[in-house]
């Protein structure tokens, strides 16, 4: 019978006529989708680690795991008898599904991505902390120097924090200001 | 290279490289097992609290009497394997080892496909053979009171 195979190392579709088997002197089969794959796993390489695989996005929490729209696509080994109506009613509602699933991934991105922004600052920041002689390499005193810098950025913030102030008081009851630190 | 083998050149399918260490790494012919099939015979040893024993073998390195399950290696004598269980290689592995499993069910996950879970069709049987199992074994004698 055709059918759509998964493939073992990237989870990616096997449609007829693509991919390879590879059979293991334990008799077990794996499938993979391309020689990229199957290279992979002669090399003995963990699907999990390489970080293109669908089964690293998930383990490492980048992408939705647990939801209900995942339990719609299941092979059941129970018979069906063929009926028109059920037939365009599946069809319609894995259209729905599909739909419904994208919502919910496009959100699980956004909640991801929420504070992305604040966070690579933070990140800029500790890295220029802690490297400040690349920057000020003429500064003998390390100390001074840091002090220099978290001074410029108080007054920064301190400025910032300002204009925000004043920003809020003008359109009043307008919640999403971002707070970045 | 057996007789009336040639060695194929160019039109060769596997790895043309001259690195032959490289080369070995890619050959499926003499293929060490995977880390799956070292996490099944673990599994096995731990369920049944039996160490791994082989019989003595010839053609096995130190007649297969020194091995290291994990890394699934035969070693000559005890002194190899010694230094091998204090080596770099073995601990990493060790660690690999320690990791779940991977399996077809993982990648099907991956794709959002899953496979349906039955309830058992006679559960009166299952249910007696859960029965059976508990009496049989010793340890599982405490349990039972406990549970009656």
């Amino acid at each position: 019978m055709v059918r759509v195979e998964v493939c073992y190392f990237c989870s990616g579709p096997m449609y007829p006529g693509h991919g390879v088997q590879f059979v293991r002197n334990d008799a077990k089969v794996f499938k993979f989708c391309r020689s990229k794959c199957h290279k992979n796993f002669i090399k003995k390489r963990n699907p999990r680690k390489m970080k293109w695989t669908k089964a690293y996005r998930k383990a490492a929490g980048k992408e939705m795991t647990v939801d209900t729209t995942f339990d719609f696509e299941k092979r059941r080994n129970r018979p069906v008898k063929y009926d028109r109506e059920l037939m365009g009613k599946t069809l319609l509602a894995m259209k729905k599904v599909t739909e419904v699933q994208a919502q919910r991934e496009k959100r699980f991105f956004d909640v991801r991505h929420k504070d992305k922004a604040a966070r690579e600052k933070a990140a800029i920041r500790t890295e220029v902390e802690q490297n400040i002689e690349l920057l000020v390499p003429a500064a003998a005193d390390r100390e001074k120097a840091l002090a220099n810098v978290k001074e410029v950025i108080r007054q920064k913030e301190s400025k910032n924090a300002l204009t925000r102030a004043k920003a809020r008081a003008r359109e009043q009851g307008s919640m999403d200001v971002d707070e970045d630190l | 290279m057996g007789i009336g083998q040639k060695k194929s050149k160019g039109t060769s399918k596997g790895s043309k490289t001259k690195n032959k260490q490289y080369k070995r790494a890619l050959d499926t012919k003499r293929r060490p097992m995977d880390i799956d099939q070292v996490q099944d015979i673990l599994e096995k040893v731990a369920e049944t609290g039996k160490p791994l024993k082989f019989a003595y073998d010839d053609d096995l390195p130190g007649g297969g009497q020194f091995y290291c399950a994990p890394c699934a290696r035969h070693f000559t004598d005890q002194g190899t394997l010694d230094t091998h269980t204090k080596s770099k290689l073995h601990k990493r592995r060790l660690k690999d080892v320690a990791q779940k499993k991977y399996t077809q069910k993982e990648a099907d996950a991956g794709a959002g496909k899953s496979k349906e879970v039955y309830a058992p069709a006679h559960p009166e049987l299952v249910a007696a053979r859960a029965m059976e199992a508990e009496t049989i074994a010793p340890a599982a004698a405490a349990a039972d009171e406990d549970d009656l």
